[in-house]
């Protein structure tokens, strides 16, 4: 979002930024006086500033720990840009080149839910937040912590003519507001210095969400004035908020005594730990678990993993168990489309208990939070950290006798399990050797090369076939989806998730939309110009695929036609070459390929570039869905 | 390519029996049939259509469906789908041959 012209560059060359602002001020005034401003004005070359604000700024962000900021350059945080390269070492963090805001903001998305903390992002205080606004969304949908900063330059007096009043606004954050958690604008560097570490940590207390400080200009550019005056706070993380233990007697009563209990997760747990501690509740009651997969929740491999049996198992539940679920109400009803037809799923007596903190971080105008499911028993928490004290009081409630009853139930499960599963794989298996190539036939390849290596998979969602067949056992596996469907998160998302991976040795990969690549395929400079390494295996069904059925549907509803739904539905005529897009960029690609026999030796090729550390794309021709 | 049906005779009326499977194929790609169903009739992922082939379910029961669906399917009424259209496209799907058992397919071994 650079606004440089020829005259900034010009003179950049001679002289410190903050002094030629000076003294076009010095200029502005001698002119008006009436006298020769050339002869009085200092010499700009003289004017030093040793020590800017922004390099205050840097030593508050190095205090967080933050290791990267994503931004892509302007100039409203240019004095900050300088300080995080020179003054900071371009080390924790590291300046990473976005082309994109967008880009910058999903990038930190897929990073915090690989890393399990935030990273950073710069970005314009107007224009650049405005093409950071839908990832932004993404991350506030799906409770992920960004920690962002934004350029602007408050004191109208100060700013350049043109571009930059262009580039300030009022209040930058006023975009954004309803779907950030916090926001400021501090005044000074003190200021600077407490809100970025009230903010990192709002940010990183559940439920966690994007954050927003605005960097100001001046602030930036200014020398520090009275250094020993400044001190930056103690950053000390939240306990994260644990469920009231009255309540949790309550439902693990009646969890431990239902016939037919049913768990239902969705953002439920970040770690290995809390994965753990699902297994636990789960066998405790001996009740099964559909992972509704915003999170890797629970093995894929346990024998009371569910996710493909959850509509049987909410007709049948006499309770249910919902952890940090985005949408109860859509778990227990259905609306068709387009007919509007409502049918309920659930037994109209079925015991409710939700833990969620969602009434936590609900706001009016955006409508994440979904229809309003009533419940038994709402009790407020964050899972994770519930997960322990839940445990511990169903087992407190299940007498020697009841256990047995419950442990009576396992051959069933462990049979109902071995049925779900092979129900799934005949459905993979249904025009596996077609081409295009079936999206089961594409997960089931890269599965193939993935599976001696540690993996993750950065999109979990866009193709399901990974969470149905993949034997999955680690937190870091599936990282899940967008949030908020707002198209063009996959592939940065994913960038960013194989950056957080990159030293632990954890192989990241999508399987990447077309659609969504081309949205900011920019990334793909940005993950070969910072060796990132991510295999992405391209599901390239030339299409913004859900949008051509949508027209389908509204065909049929008006007796139309047919057979128009691809127009301004279809990425084709010309098709993209994908791997020619990313070799453009510098990213090792091949394809595209429509014989799937052809598919395994390509993966294989890709995984050794990964392996070397460089980013790989396979561009596979693929059937819609 | 003449698809004719011995197989399973008796559920068929027998404007059926001698469609066409060819032209039913450029039917079903020209209807977008393949966009919730797939190419091959394999079905779709994530709330598209489900499975047709192979061993579709009889034919009135196919008529009916794709005429007045249940649920989330478009409706394919005559004056957008002939029935000569929906015939061969029938001819189509029945004619997919089922590929290989899951268990034959070691890409689909998990464990």
């Amino acid at each position: 979002m650079s606004d440089d012209g020829i005259d900034r560059r010009t003179f950049l060359k001679g002289a410190a930024a903050i002094g030629g602002t000076l003294a076009a001020a010095n200029v502005a005034a001698q002119e008006a006086k009436g006298a020769p401003a050339a002869k009085e004005a200092p010499a700009p070359a003289a004017k030093v500033i040793a020590r800017p604000g922004s390099d205050f700024m840097v030593d508050v962000i190095k205090s967080t720990g933050i290791e990267f900021i994503a931004s892509n350059p302007a100039s409203s945080f240019r004095s900050l840009h300088e300080s995080i390269v020179n003054y900071g070492g371009n080390w924790k963090p590291e300046f990473l080149t976005c082309m994109h805001e967008e880009s910058s903001v999903a990038m930190a998305h897929g990073y915090a839910k690989a890393a399990g903390k935030p990273m950073a992002i710069l970005a314009h205080g107007s224009v650049g937040l405005q093409h950071a606004a839908m990832a932004v969304y993404n991350a506030w949908c799906d409770r992920v912590p960004v920690v962002m900063f934004a350029g602007n330059f408050m004191d109208a007096a100060q700013r350049r003519p043109g571009v930059e009043w262009y580039h300030c606004v009022q209040d930058p954050a006023a975009l954004l507001r309803d779907f950030v958690k916090w926001d400021d604008q501090p005044a000074s560097l003190q200021h600077f210095a407490e809100s970025t570490i009230r903010a990192y940590r709002l940010a990183t207390t559940p439920p966690m969400e994007p954050v927003l400080i605005v960097a100001d200009g001046m602030l930036q550019e200014h020398p520090v004035e009275d250094e020993a005056k400044l001190s930056i706070p103690k950053l000390v993380p939240a306990a994260a908020p644990q469920g009231e233990a009255n309540a949790l007697r309550v439902a693990a009563k009646l969890l431990a005594g239902a016939e037919n209990p049913l768990i239902i997760a969705d953002r439920a747990v970040r770690s290995q730990d809390g994965l753990r501690r699902m297994v636990e509740l789960a066998e405790a009651l001996n009740a099964p678990v559909a992972d509704l997969g915003s999170r890797m929740n629970f093995p894929t491999t346990h024998y009371l993993c569910r996710s493909e049996d959850r509509p049987a198992l909410v007709r049948e539940a006499d309770a249910i168990l919902f952890l940090e679920v985005g949408d109860p109400w859509g778990q227990l009803n259905s609306i068709s489309d387009p007919h509007h037809e409502y049918r309920r799923l659930a037994k109209p007596d079925v015991k409710l208990v939700h833990l969620t903190l969602s009434d936590q971080m609900v706001k009016a105008n955006y409508q994440d939070m979904q229809r309003f499911q009533p419940v038994d028993l709402a009790i407020v928490g964050d899972v994770e950290a519930t997960l322990p004290a839940l445990v511990e009081a169903v087992k407190r409630e299940i007498s020697v006798p009841r256990r047995a009853v419950l442990a009576a139930r396992t051959e069933q499960l462990r049979a109902q399990n071995r049925a779900m599963k092979e129900r799934t794989r005949s459905l993979a298996a249904n025009g596996f050797d077609a081409s295009p190539v079936s999206t089961a036939r594409l997960s089931a390849e890269l599965w193939n090369v993935l599976k001696a290596e540690q993996w993750c998979l950065a999109d979990s969602r866009n193709v399901t076939w990974s969470q149905r067949l993949w034997p999955a056992t680690e937190h870091y596996n599936f990282l899940g989806h967008s949030g908020a469907a707002g198209v063009g998160q996959i592939a940065p998302a994913a960038v960013g998730a194989a950056l957080a991976n990159r030293d632990k040795g954890i192989v990241t990969a999508v399987l990447q939309p077309d659609g969504d690549l081309m949205y900011a395929p920019g990334i793909l400079w940005t993950a070969a110009h910072h060796k990132i390494p991510i295999l992405m295996l391209m599901h390239n069904n030339r299409a913004y695929h859900q949008e051509v059925m949508h027209l389908q549907k509204m065909a049929g509803l008006h007796n139309r036609r047919m057979d128009t739904a691809k127009i301004g539905t279809a990425i084709e005529a010309p098709n993209i070459d994908y791997a020619k897009l990313a070799q453009s960029q510098g990213v090792w690609a091949e394809g595209p390929i429509l014989n799937p026999a052809d598919i395994g030796p390509a993966l294989k090729r890709a995984l050794a570039v990964v392996k070397k550390g460089e980013p790989a794309l396979v561009d596979v021709v693929s059937q819609g869905r | 390519m003449r698809w004719m049906l011995f197989a399973g005779f008796a559920f068929f009326p027998l404007e059926v029996l001698s469609q066409d499977a060819a032209a039913g194929q450029k039917a079903y790609m020209k209807y977008q049939c393949y966009t919730c169903h797939g190419t091959a009739g394999q079905g779709g992922e994530r709330g598209a259509g489900p499975k047709l082939a192979p061993n579709p379910f009889p034919w009135e029961g196919f008529r009916f469906q794709v005429r007045t669906p249940r649920r989330d399917m478009p409706p394919y009424r005559q004056a957008q789908l002939s029935d000569k259209d929906l015939a061969d496209i029938y001819a189509y799907v029945a004619s997919i041959k089922p590929g290989p058992a899951p268990a034959a397919i070691p890409l689909l071994r998990f464990d």
